[in-house]
């Protein structure tokens, strides 16, 4: 049987992984991507320490992440495609109208 | 199923049948109008804020929800605020035509969210009530076909998803520790387990602090709060901080001792560059829903002051403060709302000259919830205040508290500044819409009570205590 550390290790990789996709890409649809990966990286982890364990909250708890993210994705992905349909923006550092106002210009 | 469950669990089925009527209403064969459909959402809301009473405390659930008095306060606090809150939707003129099904339902199922965050004593459940309070927030946040609101929302999505990742593998790794999911199981775990526990538990603080916008995660905080029409910004800004606040407290105060002890220095540091970048960031602010969320992040470090001091005593007054700073920002966002213009919400901090002598009843609202957020007696910020920074002393981080009251004195000049331009002379009057009556209702209920729990801060201390 596979050590309960090689599992946790693979899985940190896998956070990491998709932390990294997250912070250096800046395509929308790229982040999300790395939000799923950072999730893949908890689901791996609850598996394999179900597996340790010997009992089902760990499995529990991925069918409840599966379903939770999925839904949160659904939305996310609706609100990208809104931006793209009616901006044309796909880049995160194209969404600049909000930032702070030190001068107050009378506008 | 015996009769006790079903009485627990009676808010949670309100809410759901709640948010899937008024969903359905949608497809009723005449046009339901606004106001009834806003009859229907209170309905639902008050029902359930009166179901919480029958409640019978305390009662496990199942070991997933825990219904104690704690529970029942803030159930009801998020039941009626969320009513406060369709009340103040129902008159916003800038999404007017818009409150219609969708929005109301997915303000039902955020509050749902929230009861079972604050009820939660499995981190399963804890996860699901997070989620069900973050999503409906993105939709609600870009409710205005505007490019900012879309911004908004998406900004939102994208750092709630990040949270909500740090949290889950925060969640995997408790269990991968202990091999439970249970809160109180997890309380009494042994020490050879605990490294990895407090690894777990530090990352589920990042999400955590992400909703709670500590620093370094408050970078989303200022756009979402300039994004969200205001009523949804008062949604966010009190009820829906405080429910995560909430968790936070019964994971770490009353769970997982052990663990909120060894995390009192991390606290420490959170609390301290929360105050000072919060408060030197909101200093030149003009924009005022962005000045309004850099003071939150610095009040969120207030109350970590309270938690970092590591007692009972503690935990108390960060109760407090936290039932304390959901009223004052309702009552701050309420007035926002009712000074709308027609198509947007006043945002830079010029458009409010003189309003406060034009309208006396929301400008001395205004006043007593600023004077609340700045810490002045006779309010409930000052005890709040008085509290957090008392148990700190009693713990012994003097320097913390000398830290946070310097802080406090930095921000009476941002909060002074806004009540200076609120009752400046007034230069004209452009197009203003008048505020409605029942947003005036809520505005002077919320400053009543900002006075009442700070003059007789006793009682509702008793009730804390027992906790």
């Amino acid at each position: 049987m596979i050590p309960l550390s090689h599992s946790l290790i693979i899985a940190a990789l896998l956070f990491t992984l998709g932390l990294a996709v997250v912070l250096l890409r800046r395509e929308l649809l790229f982040i999300l991507m790395g939000l799923e990966v950072m999730f893949n990286g908890a689901a791996l982890t609850a598996i394999a320490a179900g597996q340790y364990w010997d009992n089902a909250d760990g499995q529990v708890l991925t069918i409840f992440l599966m379903t939770v993210t999925a839904a949160e994705l659904v939305v996310a992905l609706i609100l990208v495609w809104l931006a793209f349909d009616r901006f044309k923006v796909v880049r995160a550092e194209a969404l600049t109208q909000l930032k702070d106002d030190m001068e107050g210009d009378s506008s | 199923m015996r009769s006790t469950d079903l009485i627990s669990l009676a808010p949670f089925f309100l809410l759901i049948s709640g948010g899937l009527t008024v969903l359905m209403l949608g497809i009723w064969p005449q046009r339901v109008s606004t106001r009834s459909l806003t009859a229907v959402t209170m309905a639902f809301l008050l029902l359930s804020a009166v179901a919480t009473l029958f409640w019978k405390t305390p009662f496990e659930m199942s070991s997933m929800l825990v219904i104690d008095d704690m529970s029942r306060l803030f159930t009801l606090l998020f039941m009626l605020s969320a009513a406060a809150i369709v009340t103040i939707s129902y008159r916003y003129a800038p999404t007017r035509n818009e409150i219609r099904e969708e929005y109301l339902s997915l303000i039902l199922f955020a509050t749902l969210g929230m009861t079972m965050l604050v009820t939660s004593r499995n981190l399963v459940s804890a996860f699901v009530g997070l989620e069900i309070l973050a999503v409906p927030l993105y939709a609600l946040i870009a409710w205005k076909r505007e490019q900012s609101a879309i911004e908004g929302g998406i900004k939102y999505a994208v750092l709630a998803g990040f949270a909500a990742a740090f949290f889950l593998y925060g969640v995997a790794l408790a269990y991968a520790s202990a091999g439970t999911l249970d809160l109180v199981a997890l309380g009494s775990v042994t020490t050879d387990e605990r490294l990895l526990l407090s690894v777990a538990v530090i990352l589920m603080l990042v999400g955590i602090g992400f909703k709670l916008a500590l620093v370094p995660f408050h970078m989303w905080a200022p756009d979402i709060y300039q994004a969200a029409p205001a009523p949804i910004t008062a949604l966010f800004a009190s009820i829906a901080k405080i429910a995560v606040l909430m968790f936070l407290i019964r994971l770490l105060c009353l769970q997982l001792q052990h663990i909120w002890e060894a995390l009192l220095p991390l606290l420490w540091i959170l609390a301290v560059i929360s105050m000072i970048a919060g408060n030197l960031l909101a200093l030149h602010q003009q924009n005022l829903k962005r000045l309004l969320a850099y003071s939150s992040i610095a009040h969120l470090g207030y109350i970590l002051v309270a938690l970092a001091a590591g007692t009972a005593l503690g935990r108390d007054a960060a109760i407090y403060y936290a039932l304390t700073y959901a009223l004052m920002n309702l009552g701050v966002f309420a007035v926002v709302a009712a000074f709308s213009l027609p198509h947007q919400d006043r945002q830079d901090l010029k458009e409010y000259r003189g309003l406060g002598r034009h309208y006396p009843v929301l400008g001395i609202a205004m006043g007593v919830c600023l004077l609340a957020l700045a810490g002045l007696p006779p309010t409930a910020g000052f005890v709040a205040k008085l509290l957090a920074f008392g148990a700190a002393i009693e713990a012994g981080h003097i320097m913390l508290a000398i830290i946070a009251v310097i802080n406090t004195a930095l921000a009476f000049y941002y909060y002074l500044r806004i009540l200076v331009v609120l009752y400046s002379e007034e230069k004209r009057e452009q197009n203003v819409t008048q505020p409605s009556q029942g947003t005036s209702a809520i505005v002077v209920v919320v400053s009543l009570l900002l006075v009442g729990l700070g003059t007789f801060p006793e009682r509702m201390l008793m009730i804390i205590g027992t906790f």
